[in-house]
Order: structure tokens, then C-alpha cells, then sequence
């Protein structure tokens, strides 16, 4: 079991190194030399070299990365080249935000999707099961803000029981942050329920099959029990779906995060990207990162927990 | 530059990076004092509930645009100088001030009995150290760029020394680029951390939640308490229109910076609609001398392409007809716009293709120009009045920051550019400084447009500078400097009992300017 | 056998048959008629466009349709539709480079992967999920902000975000078909691994691939369309996402612009999305179930068949005990699936019977029926399955018309069973323990300590010497001959009157075989349990059996002592077996797996996403 932490651990960590020098690279070849786009072109060329030689950008590309990572290691991102501020403080502002939404989201997905999924893989063909085969091709198929749209113009607009924009934290007010964490919540995890609640439903079916439930009812155990058994099996399916979910989610919720305005690291990453902002960019990746591997390895323990097989690998 | 959508919010967008970019001043004109500020009239509204554009970019001073961080800054800072409805500076922490007999020395008295809230005094010498503070700025710093220095006479009296004359200095410092903050913050390099100001409102921290709402109360004792109605302000940072509409909708706003689009839902709800030329749209010649494409350093080629242009439908289509249809770029409710001259270039493809034949293109010319997605909206129109004139534009996308890197190096382009509400610094940012939409003024090619512009500058201020501007900008509008289609009005919706004051050259007015009514 | 739509072996008519099938579902073929209409939309656009979809005519900004424009103007005064034909094309061609980038990348490193295994595998894999676990979205706007938003090159970008679901979906099946013999065959005869890869594994790889694409093309419309909102992309070129950029800045005021370019788009990934849920259904990437109907269907052919099939029909077997007599007794039995080609018969009538203390043998080949019998009587058919008897005792009890909680209640009391394959009939997330204590305590109401004592009693009973080891263990920690000996102690463990052993010596090593089969025959006699043995193996027949029934499609042809049809059999099938079985003891396990492998496979494809 320890070996099996570490190993995992130490694939996390590899895998952020790579993926945070991946980016590093490519937002440097990519981004160019970024004073145009942070000071503007009236700029004067000693304007921008004077910010140049303050960001250290006249500096060779290794330096600058080494610089960049060996200070990372230690949590200090730097400050923004937009704003000077330490891109630390940016990412405490904004990462709760996002978390707060695609946390919830995953939780909703997680609880309803689980019993969605249930549900359905208990009577395959029945009334459930071809709503949510119909619901996953309709969310599918909408365009990302219309969901969000028309919550927002049903419970905010006409009903007024949530607000339509903005984010409270949670320690100004518990509920003002719950309620304003609801929309965003909700229409982030309505594809994601139908995600899982397939998943699971599938692999609930799939496990069905399997020699070991027929000797299990064979031995005379409760549709219930059997069920529990069943659902054990087929867990691993939906919790990798639920964790790549989170992934995706934590990344990509910039059209959520601009249609109800919510200071997020989606809209961060779209304007420090215009901008060339490349602190910012790197401490958005690492953190974004950190947070996949953190999952990915609480994934792993979960499946390890569920099923013990995969500790010995 | 965040990102931006609609046509509206695009004109926006890129005011709001010019209007940074765009802050030198190098002519001249005295300070009359006026009373600032419009007085309220209803009771009701007791909190003032803003949706802005864009977020505040700092809390320091030095460092903050001018753009949208006009009601952030309004809030906790007193201005030295702030501006009245018209743009005319007008006292605030300078009660009264007086220029040299050579205009090279301000001498401005300061309010006294007014403390920071750290507790220390603003005095003449808290006075010098903002000023030496905002001189060295990195955005503030274009505003002081023909100051010297700053120096106390006395405990209430300073004296601010000019390397060159300078008639834009004070409407610059008016437009948000004199707020005073306290000298011990200055010192120790915290305001970028939180505001130390002496302003009508305190911010409060612990309610609000930066990037997403800002919570503001208003002070008892403020000198100029009666300019500022609300007890409460919220600020809210919303750069997505569709959003802001919403929360507009939804109660959650009782004001707005708002999308023409909306013009129509807005009347419905029976809200106030005020609007004021910001930006103008059009298309900038930078390469007006020829020297990359000989075509362009003709004139008839030049008029040919206003001529070309169906400006009113652009600006109905595109702008949703917020602005004002004209071919010159001094506001259209100011003192040098003419009005006569809008019909000088009405839209005639025929007498444009006539031109550029004359010119001897009757065959047109290829021409490459750059589009980054924000400028999309004009694209299409533009594209097509361009090939029916016979001009082949090659279209070469970009990502904003490289627009603005790389516009300025191809011989045209289109542009949607902010406007200054005072007619000297119009004057400095589109003709005769060098920006990034204007790389390469040429005014030295143009020897009467030079002559014109050397006797507006020596020119007494007043009705005497403003015939001369008139005479420059006829001049220009002949010349066909720019193909200037309309000026683009910023718009803000806001509930029955609040009134917006628009001000050109600010993207969101200052507090000042939003009463109840 | 019937439930298997996707078997491990490929012959090359299959794609053939697949489009074919695929063409009798009517959703899948609207969808593909959208698909192909809007493919024809886009193809077409030059000659379809009532307009060039960059004119701009300032008096149809925002124009409700009408006056030749159908579907109005947009913001710009520029023809909608015309924008929506040209759109397509911007879309499409979108879609295609993502899926060509993700299937170049995913597709060879996937086959690879599962061909080769090892380091390959595990390089592959490891860059696989990375590629998940990187943001992509910073990726795509740094590549948007740094290639001057050139199209293709984003696009490819976000082929190689797609790759991984080409990558774990081709190495799934590379990994099952791998270990077909066919695979092996072809490298014994010389066969190059290239050769291999290209032919064998790209062929078996091909069908879950085309479910694939249509995902991923379906998602990538929508990702693009998502960047293209975002104000990402060519300015100049018509898309759908830039035209619900247009359409979202005015939706209060004029909703329509917004509607046209939402309902193109959904309507295209919902048509590939059907064509995708159609396509995995045929090759069961997604587990269909017949529903109550199709089985009272089932159920309705089976005890009234058609007047044609009488003759086919009577009994086969006999009894040769008397009802009160028997511990399990059955009466003409039938069991049906529902196919697509209708009702597939698979045990057409079958009587036998086995008193208590007796030992009946159950043989025939794979496909006889052999075990669908068995399950029949345990009530244990797989789903699909449906069984109709004139009457199935057990104990003396009929049992064949109680409901099915109470055919339920019988089993592990009444009816025991013994399966064929130990480690997959043990559920691998559970201890030994759990697996052995939980029926104890919740069928059999003893308590935590009494069904621990038993099950520790019944597993020493059973031969295993180091029972507290045994109990803490995972099933993937014990042997297979352990496991069987494991299965069996749960089996007895109620002890039963009937105990159904299905081929309960098949997947164990000679060696265990005999010694299993020897536990088998101390515990029927030690319990006086009825002991039927399902099997293929004369052999098994001769160590343990009393009497014997010999089964053939579904029907049996012979019954009678094991003396007796080893010494003179009836029916020549009977005689072949008998000379197969001396021949050859071990290698046809094969034969009688016809039915898991199936299975396995049917239900193995968790990647499809």
C-alpha cells in the first residue's frame, strides 16, 4: 500500500513537472516578446525595455524557467507582468471561485448522477433509463450557455431567488456564497449527472453480466445485497468519469464563469493569455495541475480502496 | 484587455486600451472654475448598485487607467482637480489656481481640515509627494510628462514647474490622473494592497470580494459631501454584456455601462438612457505619406474611401446607431466639430471611383490589413466597400495584443479609437503625438496642416484657439487625414431615480457624475 | 451463442453486415440522413447560398426572415443562411482535422500499447493521462494567442486532446484481440509485427474507432464552436460559434439570430451523437436490454409454438424416479432469447430428474444446451433469457410457477451451484470472508461469530489447511483450484439438497481436477445431496456420475446409467464424445467458453465515452 502511495505520488509530481515545462516552453514560443501586448504600442522601446530588464524577460529562456520552477517549488509563483502584483494572490482570489463551483458540480453530479445511474441500470429500458439516454444526447448537443441562460432567466430573472451574477465568498456570508454558487453549480453539473449517471449505469449493466453475480444470487443474497455488490464493481468506472469530469470542469468553465460573471480562473487564463501574461498563465497551469494530480490520486485511493486489485499493480 | 464581444463592447474594448495608451498632453489653456457636479433630486435610491466593464486595475493611483477605474478611484480618492459636464476642470482639493505669465508654472491653493484616512494631513507637501509619485507612474506618468516638478510654497500653496507648455495638463488631471492618496501609503509602496485615500466613500473590505464586487459607505464628514447622494455604493466589474443585462433584469444592478443592442428591453423597463460620444470608427491611414503603399499618399485615394463608406449604415448596423454618423473626430457636441461638413463626404460609390481613377487607379490596388476577432463586427462591411471600390484587401489575423503590435506597421487599418472630451489634447492624441494608432503623425509632410497646428498651439485659449482648431480640422477633414465613419457613444442604462452624466475621455464617469434624478 | 453481437474474431464480412444492421435502425438512419445532409449543406454551399454569406445589405440588419432572406439577417446585414451553408463548412472541416490529429496520434499508440504491452504500454498510458490532465483550454487560448489565431493549427491542438480517447479505446481492444489465437497463428507463421499490427489489429480496432469518431467529431464541433464564442478563430471565415457570438450579444432583443446557428449545431452533434449510440449499440458498446415485452414475447413463442415446429418439439429425456422421489425433477423445458432475427431457441425441451445421493452428468458440446439447462433450473438465465417448463420440482416442490422472489428464496437453501470459471465467480472486490460470511448471516440468520465459525469449518471441510489466511484474502490472491475449493464450501455451506455443478473442473489444472471432483463426490454423499454435473468430459462422467444424460441442440439424446452408455451407447453423438473425451483430456476447454469470452467482450468496452 505505501509503495503504492508513492508511486503514485511520484507520477503526480512528474507529471506536473512535464506538463508546467510544456507550457512554460510553448507560452514562450508561442506568446513572443509580451511588452507589446502589456504596455500598449505607444509605448517608448526604453519604456519597454526598462520592463523587460523588471521581468527579467532579457534574460536566456532557461534562466528564466529555472528561475521560474525552482522559486514554484516553494509555492511562489511570482508577481503578474500586468500587474505586479504576486500571481500567488491573483490565484487565492480566483481559485476559490472555481473551485467552489466545480466542487459543488462534482458533488450534485456525484449524488444525483450516482442515483440516476442506479436507477436506471436497476430497470434497463425503462421510462428513467431512455429519459437520461435522451437527456445526455440533448445536453450534448446544446451549446455550452444555453443551459445557463435559461436557469438564469428562470430563477433569477422571473423568480429572483438567486442572483444572476457575481460571487460571495463564504466569509462575508455562508448562504449569500451558497446561493450564488447554485446557478453556476447547477449548469455546470446537469451534463455532468447525465456523464455519470450513464457511466454508471453501463458499468452497472456490464458488472450484471459478470459469472460472480450469478453465483452471488446463486448463494441466495437479496436483490440488495446483490445490488451493493454490483455497484462496487461498476463504481470505478463512474468515479473515473467523475474525476476527469472535474478536470475538464476546472478548465473549462470560462463560458459559466462569463455568463454569471464570476471572477474564475477560466476568464484569468483567457486574459492573461491575450495579454501574454506568462506568470500568471504558469501559476494558473500549476495550480490547475496540482489539483488534477490531487484528485487523480485520490482517485487512485478510492479504487484501491474498492477494489484491491488495482493496489498491486 | 479583456475580451470583448459585441460591436459595442468591442468600440469599448479598444477605447479603453487607447485611452491607457493615450494620455500625453502638450498644449495649452487656463483653468476656470465652475461648480462641479450635477445636484440630485430623488430620495428613494439610497444604495447605487454599478455594473462596470471592467475591473479596477489597481489601487494606486499611479498605476490605475483611466478608462473604467473612473468609480473606483472617485470613491475613496479626492482628484486635485476634477471636471464638470462639460470637461472643464473645476476646483476640488486646488481650490483656485493660476498659470505663469509663460505657462511654464502652476500655482494651485490646496483645501484644508482634510485628512487621509491613516490619519495624516493632505498638505502641500502630501500634495508634492502624489504629484512626484504620479509623475514617475508607469500610467499616470503620461499626464506629468511636460512637468518638472512639484514644489511647496507653503503649507497650502504648491507650485508645479513645466518643461513646455502644456494646455491638456490640467483636463488630464481632471479626468482621473490627480488623486490624492496619503503620503505614508506612497512611502511605503501599500497602495496596491488596499486604497488610503481621503474620498467621499470607505471601501469595505471585509463585504467585498475583489474582481467581483466592491462595497463602499459613504463618510459623514466629507468636505464635499453634497456631490455624492448615495450612502452605499456597489461596484461591480461585468465585462460580459449579455450578464450584465441580466443582473440589470434581475434587480441585481440599478446601473450600468450598457450595450446599445439592449436600447429597445431598456425602454421597456422604463429606465434612464444616457449616452455621450467616446470612441471614433473608422478607418486610420497610417501610412498617409506613401511610403508603403504610394496609393494612400494621394489624396483623391483618401477621399475616395470616405466617399466609398456608407457611414450611417455602418454605424446603424454595427454601432446599433448609438453615435453619430460624421467625418471628423473632435466630439460632435463640442465647440470645433462643424456640422456642415458631415455632408462632404456622403456616400457616393460613383464619385469615389471616379477618384481613385484621377488619382490613376482606376483598376484599384491590394492593400494588407490586419483583424483581430474584436474588430470583426466592421469586417464584413468594410471588406465589401473596399471591393467594390476596387481596393483588394488581404486580411492577415491577430490576437489583440498583436493588433496593437502590429497595426500600426501596415499602411492601414481599421480603427476604433477613444476620444478626448478636451479639444487640445484631441488635437496632441490624434495628430501630432505619436501613438499606437498613430505611428507616424507625418505632420511635417503637410505644411499647411503644420502651420495650423504650430499657430493653435502658441494660439490664447478660448473662442480664439477654437476657430483655429475649426480651420485644422476643415483642413484635415479635406485632406482626408483619417476616413473617420461615426463617433460611438458610450451607453448607461440606469432604474427611474438614478441620472448618468456621461463625460468623453472617461469610459465610465466618476461618481460625481451619477445623482439621483 | 445468442447473446453475442461482438465476437473476439472479426471475419471480414463484418463490415459489410455492420452497415447493413446499422441501416435497420431507423434513428440511426435520420441521423445519418441529417449527418449527410448537412456534410452535402457544406459541400454544397457555393451553389446552395442564396447569398455570398460576407455581403453586407445595412437593411437586413437584424431583418425577421422574409423578402428571399429565409431566415432573416444578422447584426451585420449579412444572409443567415447563406452564413449557416457556409458555416458548415468552417465546422466540418474543423471536426475532420480534430479527428484525423486525434486518430493519427491516439489510434497507432493505442494498438501499440495493447500489442506490445510493457514499456510501450506504460509510456503510453502515462502520456495518455497526462494529456487529460493538462488544462486544456490554457493550451488551446496560448496556442489561439500565439498562432495569430490560425484555425487549422487550433484545431490540431485540439485533435491532440481528443487522442487519448482514440488511445484507450484502441488499446482495450488491441489487449482483448491480442490474445486471440488467430493473432497468435499469424506471428507463428512469420508474420511481421507491422504486418500484424496493420492487418489483424486495425481491422478489430475499426469498429469501436467509428463510434469513437463520432463522439469525438460531435465534441469538437462543440469545443470549436465554444472557442469561436470566445471570439477565437479566423475573423473572416463564416462559423456557427462566431454566429452565436453574434446572435448572444443580442438574444433579448433579436432572439432569432441566436436560434438558427444553436439549432444547426445542436441538431449536428445530436445526429452524431445518434449515429454514435446507434453504431456502439450494434457492436454492444453500450448493453441493450430486452425490455418486459420482448421477454413475454419470448416467453409466448416458446410455450405456443407455431404449429410447423410441433413435431420438433416433444419432449426429449425421461424420468426414472418418481415425483415425490426426486430432488430435482424437470419437465419439458424450454429456454428462448430474443435476437434481432427473432427467437432463438436454445433448449428445446427437456425432461430428467436426480433423486438425493444421486450423481447426474449433464454432457454435450458447446451449444447443446447444457448449461442454459442448468441455469433454467436455477432460475439464473442471463438477461435475455427465458425458460417455460410443464413443471420443475425441487425437494419434491413445484417450483416452476412461484414468482421469482420465491424461485429466489430457494436458492442457496434448496439449490446450490458450483460454477465453471472459480475466479470470476468470486467477486473481487470483496475478502473471501465477506464472500462466504454475508450469505451465512443474511440468508441463513446467523450470527457475525456462528457464520465466520462455519465458514472457516466448511473451508477446512473443503481441504484448505490454512483457513485464516484463505478468509483474509482477495480473490486475485488465491489459486484457482483454492478458489474453486472456496466456491464450493459456499456452495454446500447451505446445505443444500440439489447441488448444480457447472463444468466445475474445466478451468483447473489436471492435477486439482481430480482431487476437486473427489471433494465433489464426499460432500454429495456426506450432505445425501442430488449432484448434477454439467460438463463436456466423459472423463468427469466416468470418475463420478450414476447416471448420465447426453444433450445435443438443445434436445437430449440419450439417457441412461454410466455402465450402460459407456458400454454400449445409443446414439452415435454419444459414442464421438465418448471417443473425444479419452482422446483429448485438456485441450478443449476452449470449446464450452464460447459462451463468457462473449460476454466478457459485449459489456468490456468502458471507454466508450
Amino acid at each position: 500500500m505505501l509503495s503504492f502511495i508513492a508511486k503514485r505520488l511520484l507520477s503526480g509530481i512528474l507529471l506536473l513537472i512535464v506538463v508546467c515545462s510544456g507550457t512554460f516552453f510553448l507560452a514562450f514560443v508561442a506568446i513572443g516578446d509580451p511588452t507589446p501586448g502589456l504596455l500598449g504600442n505607444s509605448a517608448t522601446a526604453a519604456q519597454r525595455d526598462a520592463l523587460r530588464a523588471k521581468i527579467g524577460y532579457d534574460r536566456p529562456v532557461l534562466t528564466q524557467f529555472w528561475d521560474w520552477i525552482s522559486h514554484a517549488a516553494t509555492g511562489d509563483f511570482g508577481t503578474s507582468w500586468r500587474s505586479f502584483q504576486p500571481v500567488g494572490d491573483q490565484l487565492a482570489l480566483r481559485v476559490p471561485v472555481t473551485l467552489s463551483v466545480v466542487v459543488f458540480a462534482t458533488l450534485l453530479a456525484a449524488v444525483i448522477g450516482v442515483a440516476v445511474g442506479i436507477a436506471c441500470g436497476l430497470r434497463p429500458g425503462g421510462l428513467l433509463d431512455r429519459g437520461l439516454k435522451l437527456a445526455s444526447v440533448v445536453l450534448f448537443a446544446l451549446p455550452g450557455f444555453w443551459v445557463s441562460l435559461v436557469l438564469v432567466t428562470w430563477f433569477a430573472i422571473e423568480l429572483r431567488w438567486f442572483p444572476a451574477i457575481g460571487y460571495v465568498s463564504p466569509e462575508v456570508s455562508v448562504s449569500g456564497w451558497l446561493s450564488s454558487i447554485t446557478l453556476p453549480s447547477v449548469s455546470l453539473a446537469l451534463g455532468a449527472i447525465v456523464m455519470v449517471g450513464e457511466q454508471l449505469r453501463n458499468g452497472f449493466l456490464q458488472v450484471n453480466n459478470q459469472d460472480f453475480v450469478r453465483t452471488l444470487r446463486a448463494r441466495g443474497l437479496s436483490k440488495r445485497r446483490v445490488t451493493t455488490h454490483v455497484l462496487r464493481n461498476a463504481s470505478p468506472s463512474a468515479l473515473t468519469v467523475l474525476a476527469l469530469m472535474f478536470v475538464g470542469l476546472l478548465g473549462g468553465a470560462i463560458v459559466v464563469e462569463i455568463v454569471f460573471n464570476l471572477p474564475g480562473i477560466g476568464s484569468l487564463t483567457q486574459s492573461s493569455s491575450q495579454i501574454g501574461d506568462i506568470p500568471v498563465l504558469m501559476g494558473l497551469t500549476a495550480v490547475t495541475v496540482v489539483f488534477v494530480v490531487l484528485v487523480n490520486f485520490l482517485l487512485d485511493l478510492v479504487l484501491g480502496w474498492v477494489n484491491p486489485k488495482v493496489r498491486e499493480r | 484587455m479583456t475580451r470583448t464581444r459585441t460591436a459595442a463592447l468591442v468600440a469599448i474594448a479598444v477605447a479603453a486600451a487607447t485611452a491607457l495608451a493615450g494620455c500625453t498632453g502638450n498644449a495649452g489653456g487656463t483653468a476656470g472654475g465652475s461648480t462641479g457636479g450635477t445636484s440630485g433630486g430623488g430620495q428613494e435610491i439610497t444604495e447605487l448598485k454599478a455594473g462596470v466593464f471592467l475591473d479596477v486595475t489597481s489601487w494606486d493611483p499611479a498605476v490605475a487607467d483611466i478608462g473604467f477605474d473612473g468609480p473606483y478611484m472617485s470613491a475613496v480618492y479626492d482628484p486635485l482637480v476634477a471636471l464638470d459636464n462639460s470637461g472643464k476642470p473645476v476646483p476640488a482639493l486646488a481650490t483656485k489656481w493660476e498659470w505663469s505669465a509663460d505657462r511654464l508654472t502652476l500655482t494651485a491653493d490646496l483645501r484644508t481640515g482634510v485628512t487621509f484616512e491613516d490619519g495624516q494631513k493632505f498638505d502641500a507637501a502630501a500634495a508634492v509627494a502624489n504629484i512626484e509619485h504620479l509623475k514617475k507612474g508607469v500610467r499616470s506618468g503620461q499626464a506629468y510628462l511636460n512637468v518638472s516638478g512639484a514644489t511647496a510654497k507653503d503649507e497650502d500653496t504648491i507650485e508645479i514647474k513645466l518643461t513646455k507648455r502644456d494646455d491638456s495638463l490640467l483636463y488630464f488631471m481632471g479626468l482621473g490622473r490627480s488623486w490624492m492618496a496619503s503620503p505614508a501609503a506612497i512611502s511605503a509602496g501599500s497602495l496596491a494592497n488596499g486604497p488610503v485615500g481621503s474620498g467621499p466613500y470607505t471601501f469595505d473590505k471585509a463585504n467585498s470580494a475583489p474582481q467581483s464586487q466592491y462595497v463602499f459607505t459613504k463618510k459623514a464628514d466629507h468636505w464635499d459631501t453634497a456631490t455624492y447622494p448615495f450612502p452605499s455604493v456597489k461596484l461591480f466589474p461585468i465585462t460580459d454584456q449579455t450578464a450584465s443585462f441580466n443582473a440589470m433584469l434581475s434587480g441585481q444592478l440599478n446601473m450600468q455601462f450598457a450595450n446599445a443592442a439592449n436600447l429597445a428591453k431598456a425602454k421597456e423597463n422604463g429606465w434612464n438612457v444616457a449616452s455621450k460620444p467616446s470612441s471614433w470608427v473608422g478607418v486610420q491611414f497610417a501610412d498617409r505619406t506613401g511610403a508603403q503603399v504610394k496609393a494612400l499618399g494621394e489624396q483623391k485615394v483618401r477621399q475616395a474611401i470616405s466617399y466609398a463608406f456608407d457611414s450611417a449604415g455602418i454605424l446603424q448596423a454595427v454601432g446599433n446607431g448609438a453615435g453619430t454618423a460624421t467625418n471628423q473626430l473632435w466630439p460632435v457636441d463640442g465647440g470645433v466639430y462643424d456640422k456642415s461638413m458631415d455632408t462632404k463626404y456622403k456616400t457616393d460609390m460613383a464619385k469615389a471611383k471616379s477618384l481613385l481613377a484621377e488619382a490613376g487607379y482606376a483598376d484599384g490596388f491590394s492593400v494588407k490589413m490586419p483583424m483581430s476577432p474584436i474588430f470583426q463586427a466592421w469586417q464584413p462591411a468594410a471588406n465589401q466597400t473596399f471591393g467594390e471600390l476596387g481596393i483588394k484587401v488581404e486580411w492577415v489575423d491577430m490576437a489583440m495584443p498583436d493588433y496593437q503590435k502590429n497595426a500600426p506597421t501596415y499602411p492601414m487599418f481599421l480603427a476604433v479609437i477613444a476620444m478626448s472630451g478636451n479639444d487640445m489634447a484631441t488635437l496632441s492624441d490624434q495628430v501630432t503625438t505619436a501613438q499606437w494608432y498613430n505611428p507616424n503623425p507625418s505632420v511635417d509632410k503637410f505644411p499647411e496642416v503644420k502651420a495650423l497646428v504650430d499657430e493653435v498651439e502658441k494660439a490664447d485659449e478660448g473662442a480664439a484657439q477654437t476657430e483655429l482648431l475649426k480651420k485644422l480640422n476643415t483642413k484635415l477633414v479635406d485632406l482626408a487625414w483619417w476616413s473617420v465613419w461615426y463617433q460611438a457613444d458610450n451607453t448607461y442604462f440606469s432604474v427611474k431615480g438614478i441620472k448618468v452624466q456621461p463625460v468623453t475621455g472617461m469610459m465610465f464617469p466618476t461618481l460625481r457624475f451619477i445623482q439621483r434624478g | 451463442m445468442t447473446t453475442a453481437p461482438f465476437p473476439t474474431t472479426l471475419a471480414p464480412v463484418r463490415r459489410i453486415s455492420l452497415l447493413r444492421r446499422y441501416l435497420r435502425r431507423p434513428l440511426g438512419v435520420v441521423a445519418l440522413v441529417v449527418l449527410l445532409l448537412v456534410v452535402a449543406a457544406a459541400v454544397l454551399a457555393p451553389w446552395l447560398a442564396p447569398f455570398d454569406p460576407n455581403f453586407v445589405t445595412f437593411k437586413i440588419v437584424h431583418a425577421d426572415p422574409g423578402n428571399g432572406h429565409l431566415l432573416g439577417g444578422d447584426s451585420a446585414g449579412r444572409d443567415i443562411l447563406s452564413r449557416l451553408l457556409y458555416g458548415a463548412r468552417t465546422t466540418l472541416y474543423g471536426a475532420v482535422i480534430t479527428c484525423v490529429a486525434g486518430l493519427l496520434l491516439g489510434v497507432p499508440a493505442g494498438v501499440s500499447a495493447g500489442y506490445f504491452g510493457g514499456a510501450t504500454d506504460r509510456i503510453c498510458s502515462w502520456i495518455s493521462d497526462a494529456l487529460q490532465s493538462i488544462p486544456g483550454m490554457i493550451v488551446l487560448l496560448v496556442v489561439a494567442a500565439g498562432t495569430g489565431q490560425s484555425f487549422p493549427v487550433l484545431m490540431v491542438a485540439l485533435g491532440v486532446f481528443m487522442a487519448p480517447g482514440y488511445y484507450r479505446i484502441s488499446r482495450a481492444r488491441a489487449m482483448a484481440v491480442r490474445k486471440e489465437p488467430y493473432i497468435d497463428a499469424a506471428r507463428v507463421a512469420g508474420v511481421t509485427n507491422p504486418r500484424v499490427l496493420r492487418t489483424h489489429m486495425m481491422r478489430a480496432v475499426y469498429a469501436p474507432i467509428v463510434v469513437q469518431t463520432a463522439l469525438t467529431a460531435g465534441i469538437a464541433i462543440g469545443m470549436q464552436a465554444g472557442l469561436q464564442f470566445l471570439g477565437i478563430g479566423s475573423a473572416s471565415t463564416p462559423s456557427w460559434g462566431q454566429m452565436m457570438n453574434d446572435g448572444f450579444n443580442t438574444m433579448l432583443t433579436y432572439p432569432k439570430i441566436l436560434l438558427w446557428p444553436s439549432i444547426a449545431l445542436g441538431v449536428t452533434i445530436a445526429a452524431l451523437a445518434f449515429i454514435g449510440s446507434t453504431l456502439a449499440d450494434l457492436i454492444s458498446i453500450r448493453a441493450e436490454q430486452p425490455n418486459r415485452r420482448a421477454r413475454a414475447r419470448v416467453r409466448q413463442a416458446l410455450a405456443a409454438p407455431a404449429a410447423a415446429d410441433l413435431p420438433d418439439r416433444e419432449t426429449s429425456g425421461s424420468h426414472v424416479h418418481a415425483i415425490e422421489d426426486c430432488a430435482l425433477r424437470v419437465e419439458n423445458l424450454r429456454v428462448g432469447y430474443a435476437t434481432n432475427n427473432g427467437i432463438k431457441e436454445v433448449v428445446s425441451g427437456v425432461s430428467l430428474d436426480a433423486a438425493p445421493g444421486e450423481v447426474l452428468g449433464i454432457v454435450g458440446e458447446s451449444g447443446s444446451g447444457k448449461t442454459q439447462t442448468s441455469f433454467a433450473v436455477l432460475d439464473l438465465l442471463p438477461s435475455g433469457g427465458t425458460a417455460v417448463a410443464d413443471g420443475i420440482w425441487i425437494s419434491g416442490r413445484e417450483v416452476s410457477k412461484l414468482s421469482s422472489a420465491d424461485r429466489a428464496a430457494l436458492l442457496g437453501r434448496s439449490i446450490g451451484y458450483v460454477p465453471q470459471e472459480p475466479l470470476s465467480n468470486l467477486d473481487p472486490c470483496y475478502t473471501i470472508e465477506h464472500q462466504l460470511v454475508e450469505p451465512l448471516r443474511h440468508v441463513h440468520g446467523l450470527s457475525k461469530a456462528d457464520a465466520r465459525a462455519r465458514a472457516r469449518e466448511v473451508l477446512v471441510r473443503v481441504g484448505i489447511t490454512d483457513p485464516e489466511r484463505v478468509l483474509g484474502s482477495y480473490p486475485h490472491q488465491i489459486s484457482g483450484g483454492m478458489a474453486q475449493r472456496v466456491l464450493i464450501a459456499g456452495a454446500v455451506s447451505g446445505r443444500p439438497s440439489v447441488l448444480v455443478a457447472d463444468e466445475p473442473t474445466t478451468a483447473l489444472d489436471v492435477t486439482v481436477q481430480a482431487e476437486v471432483l473427489e471433494l465433489l463426490r464426499e460432500l454429495q454423499q456426506e450432505y445425501g445431496m442430488a449432484l448434477v454435473i454439467v460438463t463436456h468430459n466423459f472423463g468427469v462422467v466416468a470418475d463420478i456420475c450414476d447416471r448420465v444424460v447426453v444433450m445435443k441442440d438443445g434436445r437430449i439424446v440419450e439417457t441412461g446409467l454410466v455402465e450402460q452408455i459407456f458400454r454400449a451407447p445409443a446414439h452415435p453423438y454419444t459414442a464421438e464424445l465418448i471417443s473425444a473425451s479419452l482422446d483429448d483430456v485438456a485441450g478443449r476447454d476452449e470449446l464450452d467458453q464460447g459462451w463468457a469470452p462473449a460476454h466478457a467482450v459485449a459489456g468490456g468496452e468502458d471507454d466508450a465515452r
